[in-house]
């Protein structure tokens, strides 16, 4: 019996303790509070933020040391540490899932224009409406990236720089081709120049023409649907349907089937432009990032040897692309909202923000850097495409930003690829797909 | 009063374990259960659930890409299983035999020892049609082994069977030294050699670790996704997308984590019919 009871003491024993340390591990703050440093030193309280980006890491290394020293500057009296961390695009948005999930604390994350409704929806992202309009948003961004940080009327994110999607390719090749790069601005042309370019391609042992396959043959489809007028999706009075049903999103659907008849490839294993870099493929389509699949010896001649250009369009109308690019936001449990919020305005200061631009060739949101000379020619000097660039900033057009616009653009996937394995006409496959996109509003 | 304590002690000294196992395994399962029977997204997750009954499940027999996911499934696990087993299996009896196994045993262990996400990018690399160096340099014709439909699932295989097959060779080999060396001289002196020996004395002996083997590579390849998340992200046109892959996207990607969990009940239902299926077999 002694014995028992001596078991049963040691096990309630244990109970109690854990207890007490759980109960003590509750109290205990689990991120660094402002702490005072002794009276005889300069009143600087430290403050740490927790931040989490998507990779690459190197243009948050220099966007954030800059903007370090920037703060330093503005509130001298704030010992501030930035601790980040980067993901992989799709795992940063499982980590977002994650620590939505789990009300994880945070202070900024990096968010794809594409998800900023889901995790409003979710109350993980703060309204920063007072900040943001304070800040001078609708003033300083291009009006569709000022949209792209509303989500239900409000504000909760800076749309921090776009990229665009563009067309490259080899000046050298297209030569031996016999095709002007002029040739292909327009849709009828660079059909006919398709299976030049793939025979002069095949002979050098090239690819000819890629336009990417999964995952993200929808993203670059876009382009075309709205140089034929379409959209992707209009607003209504329950919610929303698709605006691709129409003439133009058949149009554009077809421009796959004609693409591939043509013979473009649609690589289905896509590593963001080194395939083009790497001298494989002689026209790519890519985002305005290609240029920086280039080391720094082939970018400083690289005008000579490579070309890029907006999408081709059909004759007379003008040719469109997408916007892409990164929004910051501060998550709901910041401990420290305001200073969030004022770090994040340090990283979009023209003088921290342009020098990273221009490094990795990424678009401004912000007028003031994209026109301002005192800006725009460091994005000039450093960027050997700027006037294409330019022009894609502003015939850009950014996605939906809703809590549904991944099924959205999952369904749109499905139909296209069974356009482009010619598994079904571009007919059926819009009209497929807008039957699925437009359930998702009724229920 | 001794005799009860000495039959309280040894489960008073497994209830720490059994904490552990509660709280790490069997409370998640129920929680998991729990989410699936509610309506729960990414969008109402800090808000209040509401009861969804078996409307996910309803959803899953009604949504034609969960059953190709299943296709999918079967034609991988099918493939990879087999091919692990045969080549692991066959290694493992080489070495069992061969005088140079400690030179090559590291050699073929060194897949296993990668992660599988970089499996999944080197064997990405490999096969790309480009700038893979399988059609850039062995083959010097270009094969779409990661972008046609019809050969992306067989690809995959072939990268986890490369990755997996150590784990067989070794569990094999194991199972090759448990057999008593005098009953494989008595059967030598009574005719049985080469195949035979192998087929009716040593394949008998071993069956439990065969099937034991069996149902834990099987149970890892029906809930893989990562290497086939990395190498095609189920495309081209869903032709390797697994069931366990379908499992992540819903959760992860369209953030409909009661469909996930719906799947993952599913995925586990099916596992255990396997292993059911493989004891059977194996008694």
């Amino acid at each position: 019996m002694a014995e028992i009871k001596k078991w049963v003491a040691f096990l309630l024993l244990g109970v109690v303790v854990a207890a007490v340390m759980g109960g003590c591990a509750q109290k205990s703050p689990t991120t660094p509070t402002p702490t005072t440093p002794p009276s005889e030193e300069p009143q600087k309280t430290k403050v740490t933020l927790t931040a989490y980006f998507a990779a690459p890491k190197d243009r948050w290394e220099a966007l954030v040391k800059a903007a370090e020293e920037k703060f330093e500057e503005e509130h001298p009296n704030i010992d501030l540490e930035i601790k980040y961390m980067v993901y992989p695009y799709g795992e940063m948005h499982k980590k977002l899932v994650t620590m939505a999930a789990a009300n994880a604390e945070a202070d900024i994350v990096s968010i794809d224009q594409i998800w900023l409704g889901e995790f409003v929806e979710a109350g993980y992202i703060k309204d920063i409406s007072n900040e943001a309009k304070a800040w001078g948003i609708e003033d300083k961004l291009y009006a569709p990236y000022v949209k792209g940080c509303m989500y239900d009327g409000n504000y909760y994110a800076v749309w921090a720089w776009t990229d665009a999607r563009l067309m490259w390719y080899r000046k050298d090749i297209l030569e031996k081709a016999n095709v002007e790069p002029g040739d292909l601005k327009t849709w009828e042309g660079f059909l006919k120049a398709v299976p030049k370019i793939k025979d002069v391609a095949e002979a050098e042992g090239m690819g000819g023409v890629a336009f990417p396959g999964a995952p993200w043959l929808v993203d670059w489809w876009y382009p075309y649907l709205f140089e034929n007028g379409g959209k992707i999706l209009v607003k209504t009075n329950g919610g929303y349907k698709a605006g691709f049903d129409n003439e133009a999103g058949i149009k554009a659907a077809n421009y796959l089937l004609e693409m591939k008849k043509a013979g473009v490839e649609f690589p289905t294993v896509w590593k963001w432009g080194e395939e083009f870099a790497g001298g494989r493929y002689v026209v790519w389509f890519g985002g305005t990032w290609v240029l920086g699949k280039f080391s720094e010896e082939e970018q400083a001649n690289i005008s000579e040897k490579i070309g890029v250009m907006m999408f081709p369009a059909p004759s007379g109308k003008e040719s469109r692309t997408l916007s892409g690019g990164w929004l910051l936001a501060i998550p709901s449990t910041s401990k420290h909202p305001d200073i969030a919020w004022e770090f994040i305005k340090c990283m979009l200061d023209p003088d921290v923000l342009t020098p990273v631009l221009a490094e990795y060739s990424y678009l401004p949101t912000q007028k003031v850097i994209a026109e301002d000379s005192a800006y725009a020619s460091q994005l000039e000097e450093e960027i050997p495409f700027w006037p294409v660039f330019r022009e894609a900033l502003t015939k850009g057009a950014a996605r939906p930003n809703m809590p549904e616009y991944p099924k959205v653009a999952e369904i749109l996937y499905e139909e296209l690829s069974k356009v482009v394995y010619e598994k079904t006409t571009p007919e059926d496959a819009v009209h497929t797909a807008a039957e699925k996109v437009n359930a998702l509003w009724q229920g | 009063m001794a005799r009860l304590n000495e039959s309280i002690t040894p489960y008073l000294l497994l209830l720490p374990s059994f904490f552990v196992l509660f709280g790490l395994m069997i409370v998640p399962m129920i929680w998991n259960v729990y989410i699936a029977l509610h309506d729960v997204s990414i969008t109402n997750i800090a808000k209040s659930w509401k009861f969804a009954g078996l409307s996910n499940f309803r959803y899953l027999v009604n949504d034609e890409w969960f059953w190709n996911s299943l296709l999918v499934s079967a034609k991988f696990v099918g493939a990879c299983v087999a091919g692990q087993f045969l080549i692991g299996f066959s290694l493992a009896y080489l070495l069992s035999k061969e005088r140079w196994s400690n030179l090559f045993r590291p050699v073929f262990i060194l897949p296993w020892f990668m992660s599988i996400i970089v499996t999944g990018y080197s064997w990405e690399m490999l096969f790309h049609t480009r700038l893979g160096f399988i059609n850039n340099y062995l083959l010097h014709f270009r094969i779409p082994w990661l972008e046609d439909p019809d050969i992306a699932i067989w690809s995959v295989a072939i990268a986890n069977v490369w990755w997996g097959t150590a784990f067989t060779m070794l569990f094999m080999e194991t199972s090759l030294t448990s057999i008593n060396p005098e009953i494989l001289d008595a059967a030598e002196v009574d005719g049985a050699t080469g195949l035979k020996k192998l087929r009716y004395v040593i394949i008998p002996l071993i069956k439990p670790f065969i099937a034991v083997n069996l149902i834990l590579i099987t149970m890892w390849t029906v809930n893989l996704f990562d290497l086939i998340l990395v190498m095609t992200g189920g495309g081209p046109l869903y032709s390797t997308r697994t069931t366990s892959l379908y499992m992540y996207q819903q959760a992860f990607n369209f953030g409909e984590i009661s469909l996930g969990s719906a799947v993952g009940i599913v995925l586990l239902a099916l596992n255990l019919v396997l292993a059911y299926a493989y004891l059977r077999a194996s008694r």
